[in-house]
């Protein structure tokens, strides 16, 4: 192609080029043409003396004749001035060159000497010339008779060499003609050569600057939009945020910043796999953009990330946020699975609340946090006061990500224990304990557990802590193992860990870590509704079920999942919630239920323990039921392990204490029936 | 002056010599149109000065004297021998009459007539001569008035196509 254009650029310059030469050749030659044109004027003109000698010499022959006969009013003054008019001709003429090519030079010098010798002959009679003085007209008559034929045969010869000179012109001027023709048609073609030259080079640059033109612009697309979505990305958003901002300063205007996240996100990824995730992010980007109008830019900052820069009024975006929750809150069905999210949404206005960029993105974000914290599914539009109450949250949340990987974090594990009812001696022995853990705040004191709990589980920290907390009480477990009590270890799990399917993978794993035999853990969970595949669910605890892993139902009685759910599950035991137990002495009702839940687990096989055991009536209430284990501030606060271990120790010391005293009875015993 | 200002030179002083110096002064600079005293030896018409009754300017030998006549020595584009002319310049001539136009058609005693373009007699000092060795040229002396080009001063002018623009023996112009 660039080779073709190559060639015919050679050619149109080889052509170009001859016509050039063809014009220098022929605009030299019209030069000549016009240079003989100019001459040709004083060919044509300038030798009319003869012409003039003739017709001067009849008028005064006229004028002579008229006046001596009376005839047409002549007076002797016009005769004398054409007298002297054919004199200064007949003067004048010999000293130019005017005789004609067709005549003998010599035989016309003759003439001219002959006529002005006449002339001075004839002067005194045309001085004293009187009217009807026939003599002396016939004497001028007869001195100028001589000159008639002579002069008209000058007069002749001039005229035919001027018919002779005006063809040539003529020719002349054809020629040029045809000069100026071949010179037209030459520069039209030389000018249609050049001009579709520069057509075709204006064509090729053309294409060529819109090819790079493409380019660009996909360059630029691909940085400034996300590949997956193909929304904008966040340099995008910072461009165009610019923009919005100019303009909305100049026109005296505000607009919103719309930052929204998808709920549960993460979940998706780790229970269905990031394709599928990946397919729901298009879809949910799809959803967004359906709703907004192509003037509002909505991007993609990452992950599971949005924002929307928009103008409209309060009411507008209300309305706008509202459709938004309920657009990504309907479900998804991507490759086959139905998937449940739901979406918070933080807003800050320009530039009322915030007048940067960077204030704009982190006011935002404040309120975004607002809204998770709100309950998740709502928006929240940012206001001055959030920023305090939500630093601190954020602030926590920090540090709570960095005690994970921190001992001097202040995270704990602590132990309740929980402890057998012994029918036989009414005494209690602990055989396992429940994994809680504690935080204490290097600056802030001990956090409680409700909050942190919600700020790990609003921040998707709470598989780390909960991996942490599986993984340290782990450990000590194996250290009591080894110290020689035999005892039960519990873990809560959180309903999110239930939507990682690779949970029973990370479970084994820190069993194999840390040595801890997989039929001395339990695992407590929870009924949620924050398990979005429950199928899935139950596959994995049946998994862990099948290894050794016991599965206890935490806080039995307060969720609201139905028996079918239940009986769905491999449960292993149920704990009754602390609610009811703590009533059991004075409310009849909660003894009716307590009696019914442990009917309940009876029938299906499990064991039961009883949460928020502090009385003894409560203990003996839950033993007449043959309710198997308790756990409470009866038998024990939540402690650290070494308390825990110290609490086992003596307990131990008292056992053998006992064991003794009743060996020593029996030793009696037989010493009496011995005796006897 | 002297005869005016006999008998009375303080009022010669004060007024007749301001007077006739503010009189030469006017009429350098723009010689009022007057008719000739003697007999006219050229008339001009076309577009000349809207004061001049009935269009026609005449030109007689005092008209021409009273302008600014200068002696001029030269050949002409048809002789070897140079010849002591006398004249006025044809651009004075032009504004006596307030030419407006762009060509002038010269006509010649035996009606011989050609055109010429006015910016010659600006672009060079083309003469009116009516004058030779201080006697009026006579009509068997290409009189009584020719035009002359300076082509001793301009060899530009040496030049066929000027020759086509000398005329004698002038009766009538006319300015179109």
């Amino acid at each position: 192609m660039k080779k073709q254009i190559k060639w015919l650029a050679l050619i149109y310059l080889a052509a170009v080029g001859s016509l050039l030469f063809l014009e220098v050749i022929h605009f030299k030659k019209m030069r000549n043409v016009s240079h003989q044109i100019g001459e040709s004027y004083e060919l044509i003109s300038g030798r009319d003396e003869g012409l003039r000698l003739e017709v001067e010499y009849r008028r005064f022959q006229y004028k002579v004749i008229s006046y001596v006969r009376g005839q047409d009013d002549i007076s002797h003054a016009d005769v004398l001035t054409w007298f002297d008019i054919f004199w200064s001709r007949a003067y004048s003429i010999a000293s130019e060159s005017s005789i004609p090519d067709g005549m003998d030079k010599q035989e016309a010098r003759q003439l001219f000497t002959d006529m002005r010798i006449a002339l001075k002959e004839v002067d005194p009679l045309v001085q004293n010339l009187k009217r009807g003085d026939e003599e002396s007209l016939a004497a001028i008559h007869k001195a100028l008779e001589a000159f008639d034929a002579r002069v008209t045969q000058l007069a002749v010869a001039i005229a035919q060499t001027r018919v002779d000179e005006a063809a040539s012109l003529q020719e002349k001027l054809e020629l040029a003609l045809q000069g100026i023709d071949t010179l037209l048609i030459s520069s039209t073609g030389g000018g249609i050569l050049v001009l579709s030259m520069l057509g075709i080079e204006a064509f090729r640059a053309r294409h060529a600057e819109r090819k790079i033109k493409i380019r660009e612009a996909r360059v630029r697309f691909l940085a400034e939009h996300d590949s997956l979505t193909r929304l904008g990305n966040r340099a995008y958003l910072n461009i165009k945020m610019k923009e919005f901002m100019k303009e909305a300063k100049a026109n005296d205007e505000c607009f919103h910043l719309l930052l929204l996240d998808l709920d549960k996100f993460k979940d998706v990824n780790d229970t269905f796999g990031h394709p599928t995730g990946d397919q729901l992010l298009k879809n949910a980007a799809r959803r967004l953009s359906g709703i907004f109008r192509s003037e509002d830019i909505v991007v993609r900052l990452g992950g599971d990330e949005f924002a929307i820069l928009i103008k409209a009024d309060m009411a507008n975006i209300e309305k706008a946020v509202s459709r938004v929750i309920s657009a990504l809150s309907s479900s998804f069905v991507i490759n086959g699975h139905e998937i449940h999210i739901s979406t918070s949404i933080g807003i800050s206005t320009y530039p009322d609340l915030s007048d940067t960029a960077e204030d704009l993105m982190r006011d935002a974000d404040l309120a975004l946090y607002a809204a998770k914290n709100a309950g998740r599914n709502t928006w929240a539009l940012y206001k001055h006061s959030m920023s305090v109450e939500i630093k601190h949250r954020m602030g926590l949340e920090m540090d709570l990500r960095n005690a994970l990987n921190n001992e001097a974090g202040g995270l704990e594990v602590y132990y309740q224990p929980q402890v057998l009812f012994n029918d036989k001696n009414e005494s209690l022995s602990v055989i396992g304990v429940e994994a809680l853990v504690r935080w204490f705040h290097p600056e802030h004191g001990t956090i409680p557990t409700v909050e942190f709990i919600d700020i790990a589980e609003s921040t998707g920290i709470i598989d780390d802590l909960s991996a942490w907390v599986t993984c340290q009480a782990c450990e000590d477990a194996v250290l009591w193992h080894k110290a020689g009590f035999d005892i039960n270890l519990s873990v809560n799990l959180s309903p999110h860990q239930l939507n990682n399917r690779y949970l029973p993978d990370e479970i084994f794993q820190v069993l194999r870590k840390t040595g801890m035999p997989a039929n001395k853990l339990t695992l407590e969970i929870t009924e949620s509704a924050a398990v979005h595949n429950t199928k899935a669910a139950v596959e994995m605890l049946e998994t862990l079920n099948q290894q050794g892993v016991s599965l206890a139902m935490d806080d039995f009685g307060t969720g609201y999942s139905n028996l079918g759910y239940l009986k769905s599950l491999p449960l292993d035991c149920l704990k009754i919630d602390r609610s009811f137990v703590t009533h059991l002495e004075s409310n009849e009702e909660d003894r009716k239920l307590v009696r019914g839940i442990i009917n309940l687990a009876r029938g299906m096989g499990m064991k039961v323990v009883a949460e928020g055991v502090e009385t003894e009536y409560q203990v003996e209430f839950l033993r007449g039921l043959h309710c198997d284990v308790g756990q409470g501030y009866l038998f024990g606060r939540p402690m650290n392990k070494l308390q825990l271990i110290a609490m086992l120790e003596r307990e131990r010391a008292q056992q053998n204490l006992e064991k003794a005293v009743t060996n020593s009875d029996t030793d009696k015993a037989q010493k009496t029936n011995a005796s006897s | 002056m002297h005869h005016i200002g006999l008998g009375s030179g303080v009022l010669m002083k004060l007024v007749v010599v301001p007077l006739i110096w503010l009189l030469s002064v006017i009429t350098a600079h723009a010689q009022p149109y007057e008719e000739p005293k003697e007999r006219t030896i050229i008339t001009i018409t076309g577009k000349i000065s809207s004061d001049i009754p009935d269009g026609i300017a005449r030109i007689g030998y005092d008209t021409l004297e009273k302008m600014d006549v200068k002696d001029l020595k030269t050949r002409t584009f048809y002789s070897k021998n140079k010849y002591n002319f006398s004249g006025v310049l044809m651009r004075d001539l032009l504004d006596y009459v307030g030419a407006k136009g762009d060509m002038l058609e010269v006509t010649a005693l035996d009606d011989y007539r050609i055109t010429v373009p006015i910016s010659d007699y600006y672009d060079y000092d083309v003469w009116l001569v009516f004058k030779l060795d201080g006697k009026r040229l006579s009509i068997r002396n290409r009189g009584p008035a020719r035009i002359i080009y300076p082509i001793e001063q301009k060899p530009e002018l040496n030049d066929k196509k000027i020759a086509g623009r000398y005329i004698w023996q002038i009766k009538g112009m006319k300015i179109k």
